[in-house]
């Protein structure tokens, strides 16, 4: 399989020059454009490499303040998504399957709006939302898989189960928030609509460990994925640990979903989508898999708010509502497409 | 049982929940040793299997492989010493059959999970001692059955270990195929020493691939032994309920030669009262039980043959202690069960002063209108331990029943 494991090598080459091209083209795009070359001097010039090239200070205002920021939080909330939504896909067995279905989305979402209604928007620095939608996360994900164990065992179609019916609870009460809430709905309304600017290197302070952590520690079940889709009897036969994997995926994936959310709101499509694109260019294994969504689902979220903010410039649509409005067609296409290579018929 | 034996079981009970599937089961397959499983629909095999390769704790006694208890090792320090080949998988999502035999090597791998060189020339290997090296790169779900059973039995020789359990391995393959299965399980005991535990539907094919054979009924062990031995005519009645004609083959095996009986299946709700006796009720009773009539059965004495077969196919019967004679508690509850149902079947047991009740049970539901059916496949006189008295009752009776020469001419009469 020689030729596999260098088809594999490229493809990740391919995905990196992908995602650094995307970068230096959201750097550059905007209402003052900034050329690639300017764009590379400034950085090098920040980390101690280069000279101070010769361009305008708003240049610089705009790249370091505005720009990398936001580009950089793409890619830190599109990598967790994407890793999330490979992880409770194979953890499940379920292509459904994606970082809310914990309940994770719908608890941040509760844990933002609650500082909100309390006034509490500015507190540290105006983190207190991003502390407070973690929270709601993580503890949403804990109480859900509270529910769904049984012993040392996890029953994974009970997970799934509690974890609806817990997330259309705390929707619920986030609904009877928001039509008390008077004046703040505006604001609510734009936390819940999910977003990318104005978060700042703040966010990505608080984010970017977790989830480089939680990345990398994805990679560290991905054979346990690959023997789990076998089936979990299969896999125990084969000496997987069940309830250590569970657990462990479960917190890995939660984890993921609850960084995102924090930062970004709710921005659906990149969990669902990336995995199942990438299956088809990589394959199934979760070894080669989950590097590659790493790769691809930070450039297609980078690329999805460079349309988000420049579309109808200078007002800005959602983010989410670009993931859906470019990753829903296009993953139609392949789906039918797949289906159809799989019946013979192309 | 041998002094190296790799998987041993030793008085094992395990179930679901509080349902027992298996009791006290003991059995061992030694190094070098190829022992078949049989035994009917629901008897235990699959769950045997689950016990001895980690799936399924049991509830009391002790699993060993190659010395250790798999339950108090890891996973996949369990999983190189056991391999198991389930009947099929279906992966969630599209694998290779060579990213299907690779996953074979798991067990062996480090934390990070990377294959070397070494796990790929195992899967190389193991996908070509089962034939399937050429749909390497094809995905798992486009393969036909058959294909997908042996890219799991090549994930199975990827594992490497020395115990392989094989759970009706032969299900989807064709009888070429078939035949290289078995020999390839005969070459990995024969030459590398494995043990092997295979569960199988066809006895034929057990007879020709295994060292020796355990037959499981209603989660015991009840026969074990060399294929000529445990194959028998009285087996197959006692355990399946099927009349076969059995004989050596060409090779010294037994072969199993079976037809379907002439015999319908019975009207639902059709009940039948079985009086039997050392032994002679069982095969009839499992043959009833399987064609849906509802079948009780007494008086029988403990210990006996048919009491043992009538609690395995847990049917309501009535029961005295061994060698003492029925007494009248018993023969009035076993006319009520008579009473309620559609016939009576006398078999050839038989007939001293302990069991004589039966045939006077027999002859008093003839007097209320019941059909009653007589096997005799032999003159009562060769039966009758009673003086004669017997042979009285079997004649007055002969003289109301339908007379059957044997076990399908009685299910033929009742259906």
């Amino acid at each position: 399989m020689r030729l596999g494991a260098r088809r594999q090598r490229r493809a990740l080459v391919l995905l990196a020059l992908a995602l650094a091209g995307s970068v230096i083209v959201a750097l550059g795009v905007g209402a003052v454009s900034v050329s690639p070359a300017e764009s590379l001097r400034l950085v090098g010039w920040k980390l101690g490499l280069l000279d101070r090239p010769g361009v305008p200070p708003s240049t610089e205002v705009i790249l370091f303040a505005l720009r990398l920021p936001r580009v950089l939080l793409a890619a830190f909330v599109g990598a967790a998504l994407a890793t999330s939504g490979a992880v409770f896909q194979g953890l499940f067995r379920n292509p459904l399957a994606d970082p809310a279905i914990v309940g994770v989305s719908s608890g941040a979402a509760l844990g933002a709006i609650a500082v909100i209604v309390l006034g509490g928007a500015g507190i540290l620095g105006g983190t207190a939302i991003t502390v407070a939608a973690f929270a709601g996360a993580l503890l949403t994900a804990l109480l859900v898989y509270r529910l769904a164990r049984v012993g040392p065992s996890v029953h994974v179609a009970t997970l799934l189960l509690a974890g609806v019916a817990v997330a259309a609870v705390v929707s619920a009460a986030i609904s009877i928030v928001m039509s008390l809430s008077g004046e703040q709905i505006r604001s609510i309304y734009f936390w819940l609509l999910g977003g990318l600017g104005a978060r700042g290197w703040r966010s990505i302070a608080i984010v970017a460990p977790p989830i480089l952590i939680a990345v990398v520690g994805a990679w560290l079940v991905a054979g346990d994925l690959n023997l789990v889709a076998l089936g979990e009897e299969r896999a125990a036969q084969l000496g997987v640990d069940l309830d250590r994997f569970k657990r462990r995926s479960t917190a890995l994936g939660a984890l993921l979903a609850a960084c995102a959310v924090s930062v970004a709101g709710v921005i659906g499509f990149v969990g669902l989508m990336t995995p199942h694109v990438l299956r088809l260019i990589v394959g199934a294994d979760h070894r080669r898999l989950l590097p590659a969504v790493a790769l691809a689902g930070p450039t297609f979220l980078i690329l999805a708010d460079l349309v988000a903010r420049t579309a109808i410039a200078p007002e800005e649509l959602p983010v989410g509502v670009v993931t859906a409005l470019l990753g829903g067609p296009f993953f139609l296409w392949l789906l039918r497409r797949e289906r159809r290579r799989a019946a013979g018929v192309a | 049982m041998s002094p190296e034996a790799l998987l041993e079981l030793r008085g094992v009970t395990a179930g679901y929940g509080v349902r027992s599937v298996l009791s006290d089961v003991t059995l061992s397959v030694g190094a070098g040793e190829v022992v078949g499983l049989v035994g009917p629909n629901g008897s235990g095999k699959t769950t045997l299997v689950r016990v001895a390769s980690r799936t399924l704790r049991p509830s009391a006694g002790e699993v060993l492989v190659a010395g250790h208890d798999p339950y108090r090792l890891s996973g996949s320090q369990a999983a190189r010493l056991v391999a198991v080949v389930p009947q099929d998988v279906a992966p969630a999502f599209s694998f290779t059959a060579l990213e299907v035999t690779l996953m074979g090597r798991s067990p062996h791998l480090s934390r990070w999970g990377s294959s070397d060189p070494e796990d790929w020339a195992v899967a190389r290997r193991a996908m070509a001692a089962v034939g399937v090296q050429h749909l390497a790169d094809r995905p798992l779900e486009e393969l036909s059955g058959g294909e997908r059973q042996r890219v799991v039995l090549a994930q199975a020789l990827a594992q490497d270990a020395p115990v392989l359990l094989l759970d009706e391995p032969t299900t989807h393959l064709d009888l070429r195929h078939v035949l290289d299965l078995l020999s390839l399980v005969r070459v990995l005991a024969e030459r590398d020493g494995r043990a092997v535990l295979a569960v199988f539907h066809d006895l034929n094919l057990a007879a020709s691939a295994c060292d020796r054979v355990a037959v499981l009924d209603g989660g015991r062990l009840v026969l074990l032994g060399r294929p000529e031995e445990v194959l028998t005519h009285v087996m197959l009645l006692d355990v399946y309920g099927v009349e076969a004609d059995v004989r050596p083959g060409p090779r010294g095996r037994p072969t199993v030669d079976v037809e379907p009986p002439r015999a319908a299946a019975a009207p639902l709700g059709r009940h039948a009262h079985v009086i039997g006796g050392a032994g002679r009720g069982a095969g009839l009773m499992r043959m009833l039980v399987e064609r849906g009539f509802e079948v009780t059965a007494g008086v029988l004495h403990a210990t006996d043959t048919d009491d043992d077969v009538a609690a395995r196919l847990n049917l309501e019967r009535i029961t005295v202690p061994p060698f003492s004679d029925v007494d009248e508690e018993s023969v009035s509850a076993c006319r009520s069960l008579i009473a309620r149902a559609d016939v009576v079947v006398v078999c050839d047991a038989p007939y001293g002063p302990g069991n004589l009740a039966n045939l006077e049970l027999a002859l008093e539901a003839t007097e209320s209108g019941t059909p009653v059916v007589l096997v005799e496949p032999s003159p009562i006189g060769s039966r009758d331990f009673t003086d004669g008295r017997a042979s009285e009752l079997w004649e007055r009776l002969r003289a109301r029943a339908e007379v059957a020469g044997g076990y399908e001419g009685a299910v033929a009469a009742i259906g």
